[in-house]
């Protein structure tokens, strides 16, 4: 896409191969090679249903500026083969502007791809990669294609070398060959310019290992798993650094087993979490609602999949959002937050982990399958304080009510060890004093306190993200921030001046003042987020005063938002 | 229930009457397929009709089986094949019921409900495919890894002794206890026929290695050998043989004679307006 | 069961070893269909099509085998009946060897080892057992074994060996569930 100066802002390419050709190591090698020019990007890994040699294709999106999803359509489209394609072709947008590199020699160009209009181009990977010895073609696509992206080839080289050092020399020096045979078949499309301060620090990471990241900034230092797609990543990254830094991390043998074994750990003064999907969190739900009665601290990720039930799990949607806020039996005041891009994980799990112990309560991150598992280049992410930790009862004197009424609703937690803080932590509803108890009194004092404690938090400017300060709001969440905010900043000026962005981070507790304060002045809202049923959008209506014209933009996973389809749609609405 | 005693029956089915056509997404040298193949040839010998099976599953490589054959199926959630088998079997007795999965699903979140299942005795076939490995969500530990290998979510491997099937299928009152290799479908095929056939609980453990998590386990081959003693129809006997196993005995190690679990039917059920009695002023 | 497999041999009708030799061919073109269909879903054509053209011949076998029976009727064995030589039935394909990268000449091999365990098979039987018509046809289906090991090895010459890295993928799996 161009810039509104008309110059070439970023590029995306699709790589499309089977199993063994190697399309995501070599978009991941394209990617690193873009962030050591100076440049910005973002990979997203669509699969077939096969776990071994099904098709995949890695969509790539490079570009000067910082980016956070993908673009609407694909500058780039190379296969090194067209088998099953058509499964994943619907996700890969090509239209009469676009290039199409096949190679000849493997199998025809599918239909939908010639009626497209796109460019075709021929280039014998196979072929050219027998040249060298142990020569792959996606070498030989890697180097073709970041040629057209402006790439130079000591920024390929040095990718190479970082992901296949470990296979050893000749492994690093054929692919290398192979690259280079790519490159000089090459000729320059028009591409965005390398940045001209040089390669800066870049950090390329995913959701995932960010949340990670956030957690143990947060100080997470117990963590219970259970493998569950897409959210495997968050535990297998946390299991050995854990353990560097004087954590643990135990499997558990189911999610019933994850969340028991976290509240466990906390109880015990350990700020815990466990991480998960959809159907974990429905397990979960039971063990979470014990942490809300028991007022244990506790951090749950759910890497959102489309649901309901198994549904898809390499798909992202965001419709968790119903079981997360009203998923626990009972009245059971607890926090909901949600990333909004791949870098925010690791600021907003932070301030997960920092919300549980403040508030001594579980706190639930909805992620999703897409920022989870996308890789970004990115500048480097902050580090962010957040001064708060557990009220703790040290000094336990006589007469000492572990669920004292306070005037905040936290009241100070004795850890086991502690001498008279003795006290037996419960389900069930119970004194300020912990002894379970049925009365209509201690139900009512203890309900308020929970509900207090949240309700009262000063959550600073950290609730939501707003840019703008127009009379047309536009309200969204996790995932979907990221396509909104690019659909925003490809309106022409005359528009988005008259538009506020809203991005809650804060999900639950509902914030009305804060809302109240952001709406001010605005006449029309526009909710927009992934799902069937507009979860969101009914969730404002019920907990929040909004002006009279709300427009709602809601559609299920699966088919994930683009920015051009968003920016149509906005530019629209401020016209009606 | 099938009452089929004698070995030879004359063959209404093929094999391949109970595929579904559906192409399977495993590895390709996954056992499963074999197992698959095992489980065809079984039900096609015992000539059962492929509507009248019904094969449940829980989540995992394993878990997918339903959707390839031609059969009644429920792809369930992680872990519950067995309490869906349960309800099914209790509701419709006649049906042949199969629950089917793999290790992570069945000895892990399944674990507890494994014991329950042999507890309960009702005329229900399980088949573990066990690989020793999570698979589906890509090379975990599972209860029955060795204590020693290494992967990502537990370096250096997860320290804990492995669970042992067929040692808690006994136990816990299972009335049919054995184990097959992927590798050898004659024996797979006999033992599963033998499994579907016999009355209460039957648990079948089948190795059946993982040919992407797993590469060591090309030597299973090698490493597997039928039990050198006959099955034992005395509980305390199969006990003491189970406890000094080397995990790769194949053979049906024990088939009991409880009584399968039914579910009592009464003849004379008053009719619901009769209830309101009770209530009169 | 292993004196079972060790005394195989000896002791066969006429009918048994039709049976036999057929269940061999008819399992061995359902295997090699399998395969095809596997090496498919993993976009493997060229092995698919070996596979395929495997089972085509298998087929082939089959049939002339059915020609051979003639009116003889043939028993109705169980699977668990039948008396092979190994666990396995001689032509059916080591999932072990089998791989979503695997080569043209890595199929090939597996099914020369399949053509070698069924001649080897029929060899057995018509030097062990102690029925000379038996004995006879036996020899008959060994003999056209070693004529399918000769095809065997001269289709496997026309294809190079693996390299080193056959198998290796620069992707990691995918999860789908």
């Amino acid at each position: 896409m161009t810039d509104k100066a008309g110059r070439k802002e970023s590029f995306s390419v699709a790589l499309f191969g089977k199993g063994g050709a190697g399309v995501i190591t070599a978009g991941e090698m394209l990617l690193a090679a873009a962030a050591q020019c100076g440049l910005y990007g973002l990979i997203v890994r669509a699969v077939g249903p096969q776990i071994r040699g099904g098709e995949s294709a890695a969509l790539v999106r490079i570009s000067r500026s910082p980016v956070d999803c993908l673009d609407d359509r694909f500058d780039l489209l190379l296969a090194i083969g067209w088998k099953h394609a058509e499964r994943l072709l619907p996700e890969i947008n090509i239209d009469a502007d676009s290039v199409v590199v096949t190679d000849p020699e493997q199998d025809s160009v599918p239909e939908s791809v010639l009626a497209s209009g796109a460019e075709l181009r021929e280039l014998n990977m196979k072929e050219i990669a027998e040249m060298v010895s142990g020569g792959r073609a996606n070498m030989v696509a890697l180097g073709y294609v970041s040629r057209l992206a402006g790439i130079p080839q000591d920024a390929i080289n040095q990718a190479i070398e970082k992901k296949l050092g470990r296979k050893g020399r000749d492994a690093v020096d054929a692919s290398i060959e192979a690259s280079m045979l790519g490159f000089s078949r090459a000729d320059d499309l028009a591409s965005p310019e390398t940045s001209d301060s040089g390669p800066n620090k870049r950090w390329m990471i995913s959701g995932n290992h960010a949340t990670g990241l956030g957690a143990l900034r947060g100080g997470i230092r117990f963590t219970a798993a259970y493998p569950i797609t897409p959210a495997t990543e968050v535990l297998e990254w946390l299991a050995p650094r854990l353990n560097d830094i004087g954590g643990t991390l135990t499997q558990a043998e189911d999610e019933l087993a994850s969340i028991n074994m976290a509240i466990g750990a906390s109880f015990g003064g350990v700020p815990s979490l466990t991480a998960t999907s959809g159907p974990g969190l429905s397990l979960m739900i039971e063990g979470i609602g014990l942490a809300v009665c028991s007022e244990v601290p506790v951090v749950i990720v759910n890497v959102m999949r489309a649901g309901p039930s198994t549904g898809i799990p390499t798909k992202p949607e965001q419709s968790d959002f119903n079981a997360a806020i009203y998923g626990m039996h009972g009245d059971a005041p607890h926090i909901v937050v949600a990333p909004n891009s791949v870098s925010d994980c690791v600021y907003t799990t932070q301030w997960a982990v920092h919300l549980a112990e403040a508030m001594q309560t579980p706190v639930i991150v909805l992620s999703d399958q897409f920022i989870g598992q996308a890789i970004v280049v990115a500048d480097p992410i902050p580090e962010i304080t957040f001064f708060a930790k557990r009220k703790l009862a040290e000094n336990v004197s006589e007469n000492f009510e572990r669920y004292a009424i306070t005037a905040d609703g936290i009241s100070p937690m004795p850890l086991p060890g502690t001498a008279g803080g003795q006290y037996t932590a419960d389900g069930l509803e119970h004194s300020t004093r912990a002894t379970p108890s049925g009365t209509a009194a201690d139900h009512n004092a203890q309900l308020d306190k929970r509900a207090r404690k949240i309700e009262g938090f000063d959550y600073g400017q950290h609730w939501a993200d707003i840019d703008g300060d127009g009379e047309l709001a536009i309200v969204t969440w996790g995932s979907t921030t990221t396509m909104v905010r690019e659909a925003i900043k490809r309106l022409p000026e005359e528009i988005s001046e008259k538009l506020k962005l809203v991005a809650l981070r804060l999900l639950l507790p509902a914030r009305p003042e804060d809302m109240a304060a952001a709406l001010d002045g605005v006449r029309r809202i526009m909710v927009i987020e992934q799902n069937h049923t507009g979860q969101l959008y009914r969730f404002l209506r019920a907990w929040y005063d909004l002006p009279s014209d709300v427009e709602a933009m809601y559609r299920p996973g699966a088919s994930v938002f683009r920015p051009g389809e968003i920016a149509t749609r906005i530019e629209e609405w401020c016209s009606e | 229930m099938v009452q089929r005693m004698s070995a030879v029956v004359p063959c209404k089915f093929k094999a391949s009457d109970y595929k579904s056509g559906t192409k399977p997404v495993w590895c390709p040298g996954c056992g499963d397929f074999h197992v698959f193949l095992g489980l065809i040839k079984a039900v096609a010998a015992l000539g059962l009709r492929p509507e009248d099976i019904a094969v449940i599953s829980g989540i995992g490589c394993s878990s997918r089986l339903p959707a390839y054959l031609n059969c009644y199926g429920f792809h369930g959630v992680h872990g519950r094949a067995l309490p869906l088998a349960t309800g099914l079997k209790v509701a419709r007795p006649e049906l042949t019921v199969i629950a089917a999965g793999g290790d992570g699903d069945g000895f892990s979140i399944g674990g507890n409900h494994l014991i329950h299942a042999c507890r309960r005795n009702l005329d229900i076939t399980y088949v573990v495919m066990d690989n020793e490995v999570y698979g589906m969500t890509k090379g975990q530990p599972s209860p029955t890894t060795d204590p020693d290998w290494d992967s990502k979510l537990a370096p250096g491997g997860p320290g804990i002794t492995p669970f042992h099937p067929l040692v808690v299928a006994l136990a816990s009152g299972a009335n049919f206890v054995a184990r097959a290799f992927s590798g050898d479908t004659k024996g797979t095929t006999k033992i599963v026929a033998d499994a579907i056939t016999h009355p209460g609980f039957s648990f079948v453990q089948i190795l059946s290695p993982c040919v992407t998590f797993r590469p060591d386990q090309r030597e299973w081959k090698n490493k597997v050998h039928p039990a050198s003693v006959t099955t034992t129809t005395d509980p305390a006997q199969a006990a003491r043989r189970v406890m000094t196993d080397d995990g790769f005995n194949i053979g049906v190690l024990y088939k009991g004679s409880r009584e399968p679990y039914r579910q009592s039917v009464e003849d004379n059920v008053r009719h619901e307006r009769d209830l309101d009695e009770e209530f009169l002023v | 069961m292993n004196k079972e497999v060790e005394n195989y041999s000896q002791h066969f009708t006429l009918a048994e070893l039709l049976v036999h030799a057929l269940v061999i061919e008819l399992e061995a073109v359902q295997s090699y269909k399998d395969l095809t269909d596997q090496m498919q879903e993993c976009g493997n054509d060229d092995v698919a099509a070996l596979f395929e053209k495997m089972s085509v011949l298998e087929a082939e076998h089959a049939d002339k085998i059915r020609e051979k029976a003639g009116d003889l009727e043939l028993p109705e064995l169980a699977p668990w009946e039948f008396r092979w030589s190994g666990l396995e039935p001689p032509e059916n394909i080591d999932l072990a060897g089998v791989h979503y990268l695997m080569t043209p000449h890595q199929a090939l091999s597996l099914a020369l080892e399949n053509e070698l365990s069924a001649m080897a098979f029929f060899d057995a039987i018509a030097h062990d057992c102690t029925d000379e018509r038996v004995r006879e046809l036996a020899q008959e289906f060994a003999d056209d074994e070693r004529q399918h090991v000769a095809w065997m090895k001269e289709w496997l010459a026309k294809y190079p060996e693996p390299d080193n890295d056959w198998d290796y993928d620069p992707d990691p799996p995918a999860a789908v569930d």
